[in-house]
């Protein structure tokens, strides 16, 4: 992807005000949320240390884990399929519907189908898919994709949902939400009730026990691990905890940190296939894991970028993120985390620029639960990108320039009185008003002062005191 | 299309995969089926790989958040005092009863006087709560009576929207955050907790734990116990959804109502 394509998103979302509010609402809520549920704790910070090790010490041990986790699944009676690529966990999950015969997929949220182009791939096989959260049965009506990890339709107005489902139910709504709220209820309860699959994400899958755990607070979640004949999971290699007990502290910063609530309405932890006498549950259960590059990323500088919990936090607090909106980011994933996962998962070289999208303020560490540097790694990927050959010609020239000049102290001295007598044309009040390029573009929107009539070393050289010589402009 | 994937392996891996599908049983049918993607061997060895042999292992570091003997520190009445204030914070309703009889004198007594017509009992040697709701002119079900499989009577979508109520018992509940946990088996149906519009949990007082940890270290002893365990939920409250301009609302896919009775003995 070009940076052309990027800045013209980004000047998209810039132009679109209603778009720019109804992100800055979602995310001001979601961070006062968060706000207040971490004051509850006493050292926030020391849970999220105690997390990072946790999350750390699974990485680090990820192929054990992994084993473990496959292990256990088929102890209880489940299937696991191992998928390199994108294209192999679209082809399991498609030949998973074909052996069991299905026509009807009842899906719940996962990050990772949407990575994947799952339902796209199941819909040309004739089966039907209907997402089930409210955020993601909106958008795809509509026809887009989720522009947050959390609210996947907070860029959607109550009058483009009201216009939506009033497609579907033939008759004109009101855009009050419990109405809304009752159309997408009672046609995604027939959806429950007669799909033959279930597709579900996973938030943490557990090692020892072989179970598969769902953060919802619609109860689609549950839903579709309950209804269905058939569940399918996809998950994230890296999507593990060692043991059941370690979910306590994993959920509690991953619930307060994404929507500031103690616990969501439920917690789902399912080994997938029914018990032995139980008339509910699914029959068979189909665990799906997937590298898809994220093995790339594992031993290398950008390995924490795997202890993410995609709670969204650094989404909400992302000055950036809080402008432009998910979808200026290109990919799946957005904000600050996104920056660093698309350029990684989908190549530095083409996805590189996504990494400027970014004032590296570095508010996204302080928020993170898992305490990933995110600032610092957007700096190493600019830096991969820069490395790799992304930057202009002319960028280089220029920094290269910068070198010669600053590592040479009489060169320095020479081009910065040269400067004094070249800027005169440009400079009124102490500022440029206009430059010759490759400044132009750089003055247009930004306010730049111009070189002093002495230099900090001139002045330092003379005194301190040199009175009203002190860095008065031009 | 379909036959693209396995073309790119050769047969002696396809063979093996196929193999180790069947698991446990070797015997059943999904042995023969080929599903695609790689062999659990290969996609460990890419990973090995990579792992950054020079940093030492660490083991595990450990994940409580709470101190040690937490749980004896708290009485059982600061425990109701505690759930109470979590659940209904979050739109939630306790219900307090001394014994288990009263308990189903209560929830009779205010289903009917939310004009719950009908309601699904989870299996239970309940028989009091029967009477009671016979007695309060509330219809029931018992989920061990019911043929849930598709395309069955009892699952078709008139019966299901005729409950008004479901009604279980509670495996465990935390005080610190007003959850309910429920360990489903034969008896603890999923559904009855989940399809019908309204959710009532009969909470013992020894199920009645401070923290959500404890009662994963009991879900855990089960397991290692037992060698399996069944599916786990925590239910906090009605289902809700901020999803339509982040403007809450209640009962989306789960119950809009959720009552909690907390028993005494």
């Amino acid at each position: 992807m070009s940076k052309a394509a990027i800045l013209e998103r980004i000047d998209e979302a810039l132009r679109n005000e209603r778009l720019r509010r109804a992100v800055r609402k979602a995310t001001d809520t979601f961070r006062g949320g968060r706000t207040r549920a971490t004051a509850e704790f006493d050292d926030w910070d020391a849970l999220r240390e105690k997390a990072r090790q946790v999350r750390a010490h699974t990485i680090q041990h990820l192929d054990y884990y992994i084993e473990q986790l496959a292990a256990r699944v088929r102890e209880n009676g489940g299937h696991v399929h191992f998928a390199e690529d994108a294209s192999h966990a679209v082809e399991i999950v498609r030949r998973i519907a074909a052996y069991h015969g299905v026509r009807t997929v009842a899906k719940s949220k996962s990050m990772i189908s949407e990575e994947i182009h799952l339902n796209h791939a199941l819909e040309q096989d004739g089966i039907e898919v209907i997402e089930t959260d409210l955020g993601e049965y909106i958008i795809q009506l509509a026809g887009e994709t989720p522009s947050h990890i959390i609210g996947p339709a907070l860029h959607k107005s109550r009058e483009d949902i009201a216009e939506l489902f009033s497609k579907l139910e033939g008759e004109p709504l009101a855009t009050d939400t419990p109405p809304l709220t009752q159309v997408a209820r009672k046609r995604l309860r027939d959806i429950f009730l007669k799909a033959d699959m279930g597709i579900t994400g996973c938030n943490f899958a557990v090692a020892e026990t072989g179970s598969i755990t769902l953060v919802t607070n619609e109860g689609n979640g549950r839903m579709v691990t309950s209804l269905p004949r058939v569940q399918v999971t996809l998950m994230g290699m890296e999507r593990i905890v060692p043991r059941l007990e370690d979910l306590d502290l994993l959920l509690a910063l991953l619930t307060r940190s994404a929507t500031g609530q103690r616990a969501t309405s439920y917690i789902t932890v399912t080994p997938g296939v029914r018990m032995e006498g139980e008339k509910d549950g699914p029959e068979a259960f189909h665990l799906v894991i997937v590298d898809n590059q994220r093995s790339s990323i594992l031993g290398g500088e950008f390995e924490e970028a795997l202890n993410c919990i995609r709670c969204g936090a650094c989404l909400n607090i992302c000055p950036v993120y809080r402008h432009i909106g998910g979808h200026a980011y290109g990919w799946v994933y957005s904000g600050p985390i996104g920056a660093v996962l698309t350029p990684l998962y989908k190549g530095i070289e083409e996805w590189g620029e996504v990494a400027q999208a970014s004032s590296l303020c570095g508010a996204c560490y302080d928020v993170c639960p898992v305490k990933i540097p995110l600032h610092d790694m957007l700096v190493g990927i600019r830096r991969t990108s820069v490395q790799a050959g992304r930057s202009k010609r002319s960028e280089r020239l220029i920094f290269k320039g910068f070198g010669f000049v600053m590592s040479r102290p009489g060169v320095y001295r020479t081009m910065l009185k040269a400067g004094r007598l070249a800027q005169l044309p440009f400079v009124r009040k102490g500022r440029f008003k206009s430059a010759p390029p490759p400044l132009s573009e750089w003055v247009r929107t930004r306010s730049l002062p111009s070189l002093p009539k002495r230099s900090f070393r001139e002045i330092w050289d003379k005194g301190l005191d040199a009175g009203e010589e002190r860095g008065r402009g031009v | 299309m379909s036959g693209q994937l396995s073309d790119r392996f050769d047969e002696g891996r396809d063979r093996e995969f196929g193999h180790r599908l069947g698991g446990r049983s070797g015997e059943r049918p999904e042995a023969a089926f080929d599903f695609g993607g790689v062999d659990e061997r290969r996609f460990l060895e890419r990973i090995r790989a990579r792992m950054n042999k020079g940093v030492p292992k660490s083991p595990h570091p450990g994940s409580s958040i709470w101190p040690a003997g937490h749980e004896e520190k708290v009485s059982h009445s600061e425990k109701v005092e505690l759930f109470t204030l979590a659940l209904e914070k979050v739109g939630g309703r306790v219900l307090r009863a001394a014994t288990c009889a009263e308990a189903y004198t209560l929830v009779a007594r205010e289903l009917a006087k939310v004009n719950a017509r009908r309601a699904l009992l989870a299996n239970g040697a309940w028989p009091g709560l029967e009477e009671a709701l016979a007695s309060a002119g509330v219809a029931f079900d018992r989920w061990g009576d019911l043929d849930f499989s598709h395309g069955s009577k009892d699952r078709a979508p008139e019966v299901v929207n005729a409950w008004d109520a479901g009604i279980t018992w509670a495996d465990y509940a935390v005080a610190d955050l007003g959850s309910v946990a429920l360990l489903f088996d034969r008896d603890q149906g999923r559904s009855v907790s989940l399809v019908p519009p309204r959710y009532v949990a009969l909470v013992r007082r020894d199920a009645l734990v401070l923290t959500r940890r404890t009662v994963l270290e009991r879900v855990s002893r089960v397991f290692r116990e037992r060698g399996r365990v069944g599916a786990l939920v925590f239910v906090t409250g009605p289902s809700r959804s901020a999803d339509i301009e982040m403007d809450l609302s209640i009962g989306v896919h789960g119950p809009g109502e959720m009552w909690a009775v907390l028993i005494d003995e």
